[in-house]
């Protein structure tokens, strides 16, 4: 009897398996008779922002161009952050990616040059989803509010190669109702002096019994705050080592630095390092060691009283808070400041954001045509307008209304050149250098003086490594266009004259970017021998 | 049988009891806290993280939610896993019964051939796996996972299983032969009957080990229908503001379909593992 | 064994070469085959996609200046030893079972035992995580409640490490500190269920009679042991050894989920595994990442070798 009821038992195991694996069967032919339909495109598009909202927007995107163009089904694959360079190195090498990625993770110059096309030609066109509105006849890179001048690939390869579906802006958020009832005002602060006092009124509040901390840290978010605050420091050295002109440091660091004069002893370096010092003792303490979700969970427990985070959280920490969450421009020194005021110069324009959420499309795309189309509705007025609307995200077309919730993140063109940040001077060896020396600025008993001790000596050799790094990852992936322009010109011989026209053009940037690299190289080369000598 | 005490020691039962229950109690803890927060929500979690709610207040939607998150991944695993330990089962009987029924020419020299994978670490061979894969155009495919299952299969099934055939009398075979039957119809016959217990056992290590691959679909697959459950588990741990009641539901419908074949294939697996592996 | 056959008989048989040719096929394919193309692919600057350019030991000298690597190998030595004394438990919960009289509860122990194992890996392995977790995680709670937190604080200050402090949550896998502590202490209790699953039907084999014997010299329950139990187990507890070592050397996909790719923050959890994955997968550096598979390769297999051959036990 034992023996029929174990076998009995087992047989009830096995037959629900096998009606799960029919089940699954059914399932696994179902989708394959879907794929098989050729008269449907599929468009696949990937990105990795998990972001409360974004899926949804970008599906009702989807869904109002599938209804101009029924015979075609979007995909939207997303990939969390952690995975996302390893599940797109693979989808690359491996020869399937989607039409469209979204640039960042896993992304290089050189695998920019390797898997995807260039759009230079497409965007000086214009859009033609824009038809019958004031943008009609403006070339695509003109209808963006940056111009396309943030574009990915455009720095280093002069071409195209991502299309910004959306702009970011930082703010520092907070908890509005928990705010009024600690520091008894409805008026957020306005500058740093008025920050400082927020954070006495912190300190009075745990002292009755509260557990509060200011601003919420992490080595995500904390990095936000501090590098905005130290921006604003190093607006007037900025303008002085400004080599190129452009206001913009990027790219300047290097001559500066290997001609000289920058000292990172100037006063107004230990002035930004002592802010960003100060502002990290209002922070939890080891908030080097918290992650992004960590400071999240505290502010939407309440644990915190602001955060300093992107645009695109908006959507997430108002749908998880129980609360009001308002934003706020971080509250930079005012020039009256005693202590930092000598060093600034006033708010810091917003003018050169860029765009986010940069897709595109990659060479081995099943159906790019029909990618380019979809990605060319994302970016027009319509379709940006719903993106945004439904995200709670900045648009990145002009006249794309900005929805009322995300007003405060809208870039503020008034004001002065942003400083620059030490951190990002360099490459990633300045950057390594930069993480080990911060815990000596934060910590209890460290400092500025402990910070530049550590870092200063290391600085000159990190700098050197990176731009070696950046010179030789520059003439690498310029020359991997040689193939290109062999391959044009063999057109052009067999009765293609655009061919030989592009050719020209794609001759003509090759230079420009060598000879950035080779001025570089010289500038390295003096550097050295410099130091050498002075050794 | 367990070691027979002496009068004396029939009292310092109680110890071993405790200590037993007690480190049985931490181990199986993950899933006591999988259970009971699979239907709480955030904030009921954060005010009672060890006590289970009282079943009135229990959100079942967690549970629904949950297993709509994974459902689809699950569909997918038991298509691989179920097709993989039977491929890899039928291959592996066929080839240790080649192994064990006659000492064949050469076959000494495919002993050789798949013991030293035994040996061998497969750690470098992801990398070349993949463009192997790629060449042969079978990335983005469940037909792939089964494959790769099936091959990595074969080395411990075909080691496990030569020892259990040898051990079948040969008269058995002889009877069968002298019958008319094939060599296949042997293994009907003969083989299978007599090493049930065992088969039945390497067929769920295989499953279970199918179950918990995440390595070569996050690798292979590019559409996310095509994702199987460790992919998908990964997928759920990247989400930026966790939901845990409605994760630890998603859990739960992940172990669901093991923990339900475990309950049915109880006695067979404890059995099995205990007396079969010791051969190993 | 397996009976001797003639040739003649053999050519009779000779389909029966049908029933291994194709697992043979499977094994050479996406075993073999692989293996040696990582060996031939170690000595090209390979991106994975199909042009390669020969660059000769280039990939090994890089090596040889990969301090990461080296590092990664210093990492997983640590959890090496660890995992040796995490097999104690193991060996402990067999005994006790064992020892048990009823055979009643020694069955619904063994099923208690299995239910672990049949829950994923995976599943089990993100509860973990979850239990890492700084603000809601299990781990931190426990030690609130329990005091430990207060005493670690104190330990802490005695040694100024700065990781334990009153009033912050401790970041299990966010403070590069405490990484390797959390790899070792992931799988509290650290029972395996096959393991001791094994260990009991090796157990099994020991007669009362020799209870009895040793009862009568006098033994105490460590000396049975000792004397006993462990000798008989041996065999078992040298091949888990064996696996155990092998698998940890190999393994990256614990510290892949737990970490992140990049081995976690300062890549204080990177083993060589996970290096050559990260190497291949996300780097793109698919040559370099054969050339470090191979050195890996060469390595445990090594070990292997040393170990067969050195650490025999004679029954």
């Amino acid at each position: 009897m034992k023996w029929d009821r174990e076998k009995f038992l087992n047989s009830i195991g096995f037959l629900l398996l096998a009606a799960c694996f029919a089940y699954s069967l059914v399932k696994i032919a179902q989708r394959r008779s879907a794929e098989q339909d050729k008269s449907v495109t599929t468009i696949r598009f990937a990105h990795w922002q998990l972001e409360a909202g974004t899926k949804a927007a970008l599906d009702a995107v989807a869904a109002e161009y599938i209804k101009k163009h029924p015979k075609v089904k979007i995909d939207q694959i997303l990939i969390p952050e952690r995975v996302f360079a390893t599940w797109l190195t693979t989808r690359l090498v491996g020869g399937n990616p989607p039409d469209l990625v979204a640039l960042g993770f896993g992304i290089t110059d050189d695998r920019m040059a390797r898997y995807f096309t260039p759009l230079s030609e497409e965007v000086v066109k214009p859009n033609p989803h824009n038809a019958g509105t004031a943008l009609e006849d403006v070339p695509w890179r003109d209808t963006f509010i940056d111009g396309l001048a943030s574009a990915p690939g455009l720095f280093n390869l002069f071409e195209y190669y991502g299309i910004p579906c959306s702009m970011v802006t930082t703010r520092l958020y907070y908890n509005a109702p928990l705010f009024e009832k600690v520091t008894g005002s409805k008026v957020p602060p306005a500058t740093y002096e008025e920050l400082t006092e927020v954070f006495e009124a912190v300190r009075v509040y745990n002292e009755k019994g509260g557990n509060l901390v200011a601003i919420a840290g992490s080595k995500y978010n904390s990095p936000v705050l501090m590098n905005a605050l130290f921006a604003a420091q190093t607006q007037k050295l900025n303008l002085e080592l400004d080599r190129r002109r452009v206001m913009r440091f990027a790219g300047a660091p290097y001559p500066a630095f290997f001609d000289g004069s920058f000292d990172l002893f100037s006063p107004a370096i230990r002035s930004a390092l002592e802010l960003s010092r100060e502002i990290g003792k209002n922070m939890p303490q080891g908030f080097l060691s918290l992650a992004r979700e960590d400071a999240t969970f505290s502010f939407v427990q309440q644990r915190s009283l602001m955060i300093a985070t992107g645009s695109w959280d908006v959507q997430s920490l108002r749908q998880e808070s129980s609360f009001e969450v308002a934003a706020i421009r971080f509250p930079l020194p005012s020039r009256q400041n005693p202590q930092y005021g000598a060093y600034t110069l006033g708010p810091g324009s917003e003018a050169e954001t860029g765009g986010a959420v940069n897709f595109g499309l990659t060479r081995d795309a099943p159906n790019p045509e029909a990618a380019l189309d979809f990605l060319k509705y994302l970016t027009s007025i319509e379709g940006n307008r719903i993106f945004s609307e439904k995200s709670n995200w900045l648009p990145s077309i002009v006249s794309v209304p900005v929805p009322e919730a995300i007003a405060p993140f809208a870039p503020v063109s008034e004001g002065y050149p942003s400083g620059f940040i030490l951190e990002w001077t360099g490459g990633p060896e300045v950057k390594r250098i930069y993480e080990n020396a911060f815990h000596r600025l934060v910590r209890p008993d460290g400092g500025v003086d402990q910070f530049l001790e550590y870092f200063e000596p290391r600085y000159a050799q990190a700098m050197v490594l990176d731009m070696e790094l950046t010179i030789k990852n520059g003439l690498r992936t310029l020359s991997m266009q040689d193939t290109t322009w062999i391959a044009l010109r063999a057109l052009e011989q067999g009765g293609d004259p655009r061919s030989g026209a592009k050719a020209a053009s794609l001759q003509e940037v090759q230079a420009i970017g060598e000879n950035s690299y080779y001025s570089r190289r010289y500038d390295l080369d003096e550097f050295e021998k410099k130091r050498k000598t002075a050794k | 049988m367990s070691a027979k005490p002496t009068a004396k020691r029939v009292k310092s039962e109680w110890p071993k009891h405790l200590v037993v229950l007690l480190l049985l109690g931490i181990e199986l803890l993950p899933f006591y806290m999988m259970l009971q927060i699979s239907v709480k929500n955030n904030a009921e979690f954060l005010n009672h993280p060890w006590l289970p709610l009282p079943p009135a207040g229990w959100h079942w939607s967690n549970l629904v939610e949950g297993f709509q998150l994974i459902f689809p991944y699950i569909a997918n695993t038991v298509f691989v896993a179920v097709l993989g330990t039977v491929c890899t089962l039928f291959l592996a009987i066929l080839g240790a019964y080649f192994f064990a029924r006659y000492k064949m020419p050469f076959s000494n020299f495919f002993w050789a051939f798949f013991l030293f994978l035994m040996l061998m670490p497969g750690v470098a061979n992801i990398v070349p796996l993949f463009s192997l894969l790629k060449s042969m155009s079978l990335l983005n495919s469940l037909w792939t996972l089964v494959l790769l299952a099936v091959a990595g299969g074969q080395v411990f099934n075909i080691y496990v299983l030569r020892n259990f055939i040898e051990d079948i009398p040969k008269d058995l075979f002889e009877a069968a032969e002298m019958d008319g039957a094939s060599h296949f119809k042997q293994i009907i016959n003969v083989v299978i009957p007599m090493s049930g217990s065992i088969i039945g056992t390497l067929a769920i290590l295989s499953f279970i080990g199918q179950w918990n691959d995440f390595l070569m679909p996050l690798l292979l697959m590019r559409d996310k229908e095509l994702f199987t459950l460790g992919v998908g588990l990964i997928y759920l741990d990247g989400e930026y503001i966790k939901q845990w009641g409605k994760i630890m539901a998603a859990f739960l419908v992940a172990s669901a379909p093991l923990l339900i074949m475990f309950l049915f294939t109880m006695k067979l697996f404890v059995r099995g593992l205990g007396g079969a592996a010791l051969k190993g | 064994m397996s009976r001797p056959i003639s040739i003649r008989k053999a050519l009779l048989e000779w389909r029966l070469y049908l029933f291994i040719i194709p697992s043979i096929l499977f094994v050479g394919t996406f075993s073999y085959f692989p293996a040696i193309s990582a060996v031939y692919h170690s000595f090209f600057d390979w991106q994975g996609g199909d042009s390669k350019q020969f660059i000769g030991l280039a990939n090994f000298k890089k090596i040889g200046g990969d301090t990461v690597l080296w590092a990664s190998f210093g990492t997983i030595g640590i959890l090496v030893v660890a995992n040796v004394f995490k097999l104690i438990p193991s060996i402990l919960m067999a005994v006790l079972i064992h020892r048990l009289k009823s055979d009643k509860w020694q069955y619904w122990y063994r099923v208690l035992l299995v239910v672990p194992m049949i829950v994923p890996g995976l599943v089990t392995l993100f509860i973990w995580k979850f239990f890492f977790d700084p603000n809601i995680g299990v781990l931190n709670q426990v030690l609130d409640a329990t005091g430990l937190k207060s005493l670690l604080v104190m330990v802490d200050s005695f040694f100024k490490w700065g990781i334990f402090q009153d009033g912050m949550p401790v970041a299990w896998l966010s403070d590069p500190n405490l990484i390797l502590p959390s790899l070792i202490i992931w799988g509290f209790p650290w029972i395996g269920a096959v393991g001791v699953l094994i260990y009991l039907s090796g157990l099994q084999a020991i007669g009362t009679e020799i209870y009895e014997a040793a009862e009568l010299d006098g033994a105490g329950s460590w000396q049975q042991f000792l004397h006993i139990e462990f000798p008989l187990i041996m065999t078992q507890v040298r091949l888990s050894l064996v696996l155990m070592i092998i698998g940890t050397l190999q393994g990256f996909g614990l510290q892949m989920l737990l970490l992140g790719t990049s081995g976690g923050p300062e890549g204080r959890g990177m083993v060589p595994g996970l290096w050559m994955f990260n190497k291949a997968f996300v780097a793109g550096e698919f040559g370099y990442a054969c050339a470090v598979g191979i050195l890996l390769f060469v390595f445990i297999l090594g070990l292997t070798y040393l170990n067969n051959k050195y650490v025999r036990v004679d029954k």
